[in-house]
């Protein structure tokens, strides 16, 4: 850094080379004391590397380097270790798909591509690092469950590594209603990240590759000082052909998944102090670098980005934790798997489970937070205060925002097996260490505690995911697909079930096949990608159970017979997991039956407990399951007790009347029955009218009600059904309302109160037809015609 | 020459690509549609060849910008004629520049006096600039307002021009106003439908303002004028809110309830006690609904009774009256005739029908007779007539008389049991110093009439009007929610809905939380068909806003 400050010199490097690429960028030291001088540009100090054309990286800081041939470096910066030239032994590599970040959404991308046939380059800075779990050692939570659930669906690999690698597991919502259970485990840290990294080797056509992605090889882009150039280019969409490393390789493929989490331009704050990184190493006071070249290549490509921040919390050294003072949760046993694969079955580590401890801040806790504020970090982003998750807010924020609280629940989670780390979950707060330190030690059981590692934050570059489609490629960038936090998402899950479409997708369009889109009536990805590519984001975005409109029929129990025929018709699933299925649904044809096939008097029933009317009326298990409060469980017995229940000709089960496996289902399917009935029914309506094919001749602006967006949009987009129609971003459910309307040729007649009932339902269809929670009744022809 | 309009097509892609990012304000996508309009307009200004359709511009584009005569036809001392769109500035400066060769825009909603001139066709639409050539043709003197958007009432730019209320001042300015290119005549209500698209107003608004034209009683403009300034809309949204926010926090208890420490289940029995005391606030508005569809429909009474007892002749009688505003219109059926009475400021619709008889071989009137029926149950009042010398002895009677004549038609759900009034006919009949009276009627629900001689028809319809505007006016009371059928059908789903939440929920530990949202959901979605909005992320604020929620 030619600053006299003291910080690494990255981002000055990313400056450069931004630069260098024809982009400008106003030189803003990041240093405090250099910030309120005036804007400066950096004189280049850049040469072409004379071994190699052009300039392929960056300035690199860390442990494993190389940096710029030919460059002079920048006085003050002392780690350059080598040039460029001398480093891949492969310089140039061609395969189908490359996907660049090891992180939750690369790994399941690489391995979804490579399942759906592609032959894959899975690259990232650090192998060792792939599987990493940067901030709390677990794995799914309410939506979030649901949502590894899908990924495991469609025979991705974060289901079956968790199973692996969990030590603690809960089914958590058990008692509020089949439909909201969502399963979660804690993992042992080392042993997800060995086997993340072991279930990828053994993905067929995938390979790992060590490199630092600096740059995408496009075509078609133009050169930003030709003005005429870019105008006659501006009407092709540029294309993505590939990446060049920091290490000067060319790794040629038609379909690149950029998947680099919090790197892109990523800064991490400690109080006041801040270094340009992704995030720190887990066991070393080391960063890991960020990219920033990458950062230069989207802004060429005009993609929008913008800032998000996020936060982890300190490390404790379990063994100076006093959990003898402090509430114990074990884990749930049997643990329930996640792996469909491994359903009716248990997980690896069934036989060492471990339990978490509860604590909670208090006054004291909240005066130091108080106290401290002026040591946070100057953010960049939220307006200086940072705009992270409100749904994970920092202590800070916590603190700020419920001032009348007394205290907070802080649960202490073992992050493995063989560590005496703990990982204080509620805590986060990128405060200087000494006043970490205070905060730890002012909880309860925690006042001996010593932080191992610091909490701190990070603020990292997102790409507004408005600019997606639903395959998650880049609509203005042939080729160029985007998933997991860069596109402004948060938690592993999320990221998974993002880079498992967004995988199969470019593997998918490398051989020209029909792309893998997840309806929201489908599953929570698919609630997830198209909340994210039609509304946005403006904080970091987390799975909600509230989030799914068809939240009873995307259950964590029936993932795989939702999504994995989908999976197959993909080509991205397994035989061994599609005859996995077929042998569930057998058995679940098989528990029901039973079910249906085992009668009593009702005065037997309510005998037993059941909540019916003692008479002589016959009910079938079937219906029984149908009352309120009535469980499986307690019927299983009854019919275990009264054999004389069966029908005649019925052969009794010799197990229990309901097979382990899809028992789950059974129970809610038949439970719910009449409530999934209606939902099912308002999604086949929603079918209907989606496929309403619109015929070419449509006279866009001559509809009421269209917005001259919508008509510019439609006009230009020419869909041919209702559902292409939805999916061009900015079309809301009222102008498909009427665009519908207008096609099915139904002329609303100019008076009479009965028509309204009839357009109400037209509206309520409208609504469903966006598939989203914003019904908004259209304004019918009716309201105003009498004007 | 012609406008140079561009197509979509050809708009530049920026423009597409700046609004396709819902983070604009409409202000903001307005000045960008101002700012194009403005750069067509400059066109035009500098192109001098007349050839400006080059094949680029089709032959028929969007007409963005619409226009209507907006006061009554024919002739009349003003005329209001209304443009609304983004080339309602250009139409302005273009037709009334004001004063010669100074083009310039009246100050926003202030009423100017200027000269309405002829678009003229060589100036390439861009009005008469002094000195080149002569000015375009007068039409009229107008007063010109000018409200620039978004502050007016369709959210676009709006300009009135009140001229002189003849048909050919009228004809000539529509007229010339069609000649420019990218104007059109406005749909029906198409004025409001843009100010609903542009948020200007809620469904209900534009429904009370619909209402309020089409009024024509005193209590139908109090009611709808209530309903226009959003009376209406603020009753439903602060429901919504309440039924919101109980959504919110049930939902925090599913999504949160696992981790954060202060979503607990006193979340969901305050969320339950709160849809409690909504759904009685709702359940006695809906009984109360009746009163607003009332002022809005006319308050339907129907005249049934005996063959002969003076029915027909009371409805003669009433039709004849100077005081009663009578529009007699043939009924739909054969033989059920209606006319509609002003009566305490209502509209009271009167529905003559055929008389009730235990037998009849005749299969025409046993119709006549079923419809007497039907007509009966969905009466606000049945009005009994009798001869007044065979009063009717019992309730049972009546029943029998309609149960009879029900027999074999198709039974419609009744809805609110119809108030029974009495009228004895034919009190000139009786001995003179007798009076006639039924035991069961209340001496204020019946009356002696003769509709032969007129005796005792003007008490016998200040009482009526006394009845009916106690029962459905609004004078002491606030008026009326719910006006229109539409709101009772999203009314009535919505307390089901929550019916259903209370007793899901009230299932205490282990309740099946999932489906009792759902019901809440539904709740929530039919109170917000009614004004017209429901968003997921409204929901996720108010869980934020209540709970620290926390991993």
């Amino acid at each position: 850094c030619s600053f006299s400050c003291r910080c690494t010199p990255a981002p000055v490097g990313a400056r450069m080379l931004a630069r260098a690429n024809g982009a400008t960028w106003p030189m803003q030291p990041h240093c405090r004391k250099l910030r309120k001088s005036p804007p400066m540009r950096l004189t280049l100090l850049v040469a072409a590397c004379s071994s190699c054309s052009g300039l392929g990286s960056g300035w690199r800081t860390g442990v494993q380097h190389h940096a710029l041939g030919g460059v002079r470096p920048l006085t003050g910066y002392s780690r350059v270790v080598e040039p460029c030239c001398a480093v891949q032994e492969s310089r140039s590599r061609t395969v189908d798909v490359i996907v660049v970040g090891g992180g939750h959404a690369g790994c399941e991308a690489a391995a979804a591509a490579a399942r759906a046939g592609a032959q894959t380059l899975l690259v990232t800075q650090s192998i060792d690092t792939i599987g990493e779990m940067s901030c709390n050692p677990s794995i799914g939570g309410i939506g979030k469950g649901h949502l590894v659930r899908e990924v495991d669906a469609l025979d991705g690999l974060m289901g079956r590594v968790i199973d692996e690698a969990g030590i603690h597991f809960r089914m958590l919502n058990r008692r509020k209603g089949p439909a909201v259970q969502g399963p979660r485990a804690q993992a042992d840290r080392d042993i997800y990240r060995t086997a993340m990294q072991a279930a990828l080797r053994q993905v067929d056509r995938l390979e790992l590759y060590e490199g630092s992605v600096e740059d995408l090889l496009l075509e078609g882009l133009p050169a930003s000082s030709n003005v005429a150039a870019s105008h006659a280019a501006a009407t092709r969409t540029p294309r993505v052909v590939g990446v060049r490393t920091a290490e000067g390789a060319v790794l040629h493929a038609p379909r690149v998944v950029i998947t680099t989490g919090t790197f892109m331009r990523g800064v991490v704050h400690i109080g006041k102090s801040t270094r340009p990184a992704g995030r720190y190493m887990r066991d070393s006071d080391s960063v890991e670098p960020p990219c920033t070249a990458l950062a230069a290549t989207l802004l060429r490509l005009k993609l929008p980005l913008s800032r998000l921040k996020t936060g982890t919390p300190p490390r404790l050294d379990g063994r100076t934790i006093d959990n003898g003072a402090l509430e114990p949760q074990p884990s749930e046993e049997p643990p329930l798997p996640f792996s469909y694969v491994n359903e009716g079955g248990t997980v690896a580590n069934a036989h060492r489970l471990i339990t978490c401890y509860k604590t909670y801040t208090n006054e004291r806790t909240h005066d130091i937070v108080r106290a401290n504020m002026h040591t946070l970090p100057d953010y960049e982003s939220g307006g200086g205060k940072g705009a992270g998750p409100r749904y994970c807010p920092s202590l800070f924020s916590k603190v700020e925002r419920f001032p009348q609280r007394e205290g907070h629940m802080v649960w202490l989670e073992p992050e493995g097996l063989s560590t005496h780390w703990v990982y204080p979950n509620g805590i986060s707060s990128a405060f200087p260490l000494e006043v970490q330190q205070q905060l730890v030690n002012s909880m309860i059981g925690l006042e001996n505690a010593e932080i191992v590692k610091p909490a701190y934050d990070v603020e990292y570059d997102y790409v507004d995911p408005r600019c997606l489609r639903h395959t998650l490629e880049v609509r203005e960038c042939t080729g160029l697909y985007l998933a997991g936090q860069i596109i402004g998402t948060t938690g592993y899950e999320e990221a998974a079930s993002l880079g498992t479409i967004a995988g199969a997708n470019a593997a998918l369009a490398c051989a020209e096949r029909p792309p893998l889109i997840i309806g929201r009536h489908e599953g929570y990805v698919g609630v997830l990608i198209d909340d994210l590519v039609t509304r946005g984001t403006q904080e970091p975005y987390r799975m909600f159970t509230s989030r799914a409109e068809w939240r009873l029929l995307l259950r964590a129990d029936n993932a795989d017979r939702r999504l994995t025929p989908k999976g197959a018709a993909a080509g991205c699933v397994s035989d061994e997991r599609r005859q996995r299925l077929r042998d569930k649904e057998s058995a679940i044809a098989l528990g029901r039956h039973a079910l249906a096939s085992f009668t009593l008097p009702n005065s037997e029933w309510a005998a037993r407990g059941f909540g019916v009317k003692p008479n002589g009326e016959m009910r079938s298990a079937e219906q029984i399951l149908n009352v309120p409060r009535a469980t499986l469980h307690e019927i299983e017995d009854t019919i275990a007790s009264n054999p004389h229940g069966w029908r005649r000709g019925v052969e009794p089960p010799v197990g229990p009347a309901v097979p382990v496996l899809g028992r789950e289902a059974v129970e809610v399917e038949i439970k719910y029955s009449n409530y999934l009935e209606r939902q099912e029914k308002e999604v086949a309506r929603l079918q209907d009218h989606m496929s309403v094919v619109i015929p070419f001749k449509v006279e866009y602006g001559a509809l009421p009600c269209l917005s001259k967006e919508e008509v510019e949009k439609l006009t230009l987009a020419r869909p041919a059904t209702l559902r292409e129609a939805s999916l061009i971003p900015g079309i809301t459910p009222k102008a498909l309302f009427y665009i519908y309307k207008e096609i099915s040729g139904q002329r609303q007649p100019q008076t009479g109160e009965p028509i309204a009932s009839r357009t109400d339902s037209n509206g309520a269809e409208a609504g469903a037809e966006a598939g989203a929670l914003e019904i908004t009744e259209p304004a019918d022809s009716h309201h105003f015609m009498e004007l | 020459m012609r406008l140079f309009k561009p197509s979509a097509a050809l708009l530049p892609l920026y423009l597409i690509h700046a609004r396709g990012g819902s983070g604009l304000s409409a202000r903001a996508v307005l000045s960008i549609r101002r700012a194009l309009t403005a750069r067509t307009s400059a066109l035009c200004l500098n192109a001098d060849h007349d050839e400006p359709r080059s094949g680029l511009t089709p032959s028929n584009t969007l007409a963005e910008t619409i226009f209507a005569l907006s006061s009554g036809g024919g002739r009349a001392g003003v005329s209001v004629i209304r443009i609304s769109g983004p080339q309602a500035r250009e139409v302005l400066l273009q037709m009334a520049p004001g004063r010669q060769g100074a083009a310039e825009l009246p100050p926003p909603r202030q009423a100017v006096l200027r000269r309405l001139r002829q678009p003229s066709e060589h100036g390439g639409g861009c009005g008469d600039r002094g000195g080149e050539g002569p000015p375009a043709e007068l039409i009229d003197q107008a007063l010109v307002l000018w409200f620039p958007g978004p502050r007016s009432f369709t959210g676009e730019d709006v300009v009135e021009l009140h001229t002189h209320g003849s048909r050919a001042v009228v004809a000539a300015t529509l007229g010339a106003l069609n000649s420019i290119r990218g104007l059109r005549l406005a749909e029906p209500g198409e004025f409001t439908r843009q100010a609903f698209s542009n948020g200007r107003m809620s469904l209900t608004e534009v429904e009370g303002l619909g209402d309020l034209i089409n009024s024509d009683t005193e209590e139908q403009r109090k009611q709808a004028l209530a309903q226009m300034e959003g009376v209406q809309r603020r009753v439903f949204e602060g429901w919504r809110e309440t039924l919101l926010g109980s959504l919110a926090h049930t939902e925090a208890l599913i999504d949160f309830g696992e981790d954060a420490d202060d979503v607990t289940e006193a979340a969901l029995s305050g969320a339950v006690s709160r849809v409690r005391s909504l759904r009685a606030e709702m359940a006695a508005r809906l009984r109360d609904g009746e009163r607003g569809e009332a002022v809005r429909d006319g308050v339907r009474l129907a005249i049934l009774g005996p063959p002969n007892a003076g029915k027909s002749s009371l409805l003669n009688a009433l039709a004849a009256r100077d005081a009663a505003i009578v529009s007699p219109t043939a009924g739909t059926t054969r033989d059920v005739v209606s006319l509609t009475l002003e009566l305490g400021g209502l509209p009271v619709v009167v529905s003559d029908t055929a008389g009730l008889r235990a037998e009849t071989a005749d299969e025409i009137e046993r119709q006549g007779m079923a419809r007497a029926a039907k007509e009966a149950a969905r009466a606000h009042l049945q009005l009994w007539v009798y001869d007044a010398l065979a009063p009717p002895q019992s309730a049972e009677q009546l029943e029998a008389a309609l149960a009879s004549a029900r027999a074999g038609a198709e039974q419609e759900p009744q809805q609110a049991e119809p108030q029974k009034l009495l009228l004895l006919n034919k009190v000139d009949l009786l001995p003179e110093g007798t009076a006639s009276a039924s035991a069961f009627f209340a001496a204020d629900r019946q009356w002696g009439v003769s509709c032969l001689t007129g005796e005792g028809v003007q008490d016998f319809l200040t009482s009526l009007a006394e009845i009916v505007k106690r029962q459905y006016g609004a004078d002491e009371r606030e008026p009326a929610l719910v006006t229109r059928a539409r709101h009772v059908q999203h009314l009535t789903a919505c307390v089901k809905a929550l019916d259903a939440f209370v007793e899901l929920a009230q299932l205490g530990d282990g309740a099946p939380l999932d489906i009792a949202t759902e019901e809440l959901r539904t709740a929530v979605n039919e109170l917000g068909k009614i004004t017209g909005r429901v968003d997921v992320e409204e929901l996720l604020d108010v869980i934020f806003r209540d709970f620290c929620i926390g991993k």
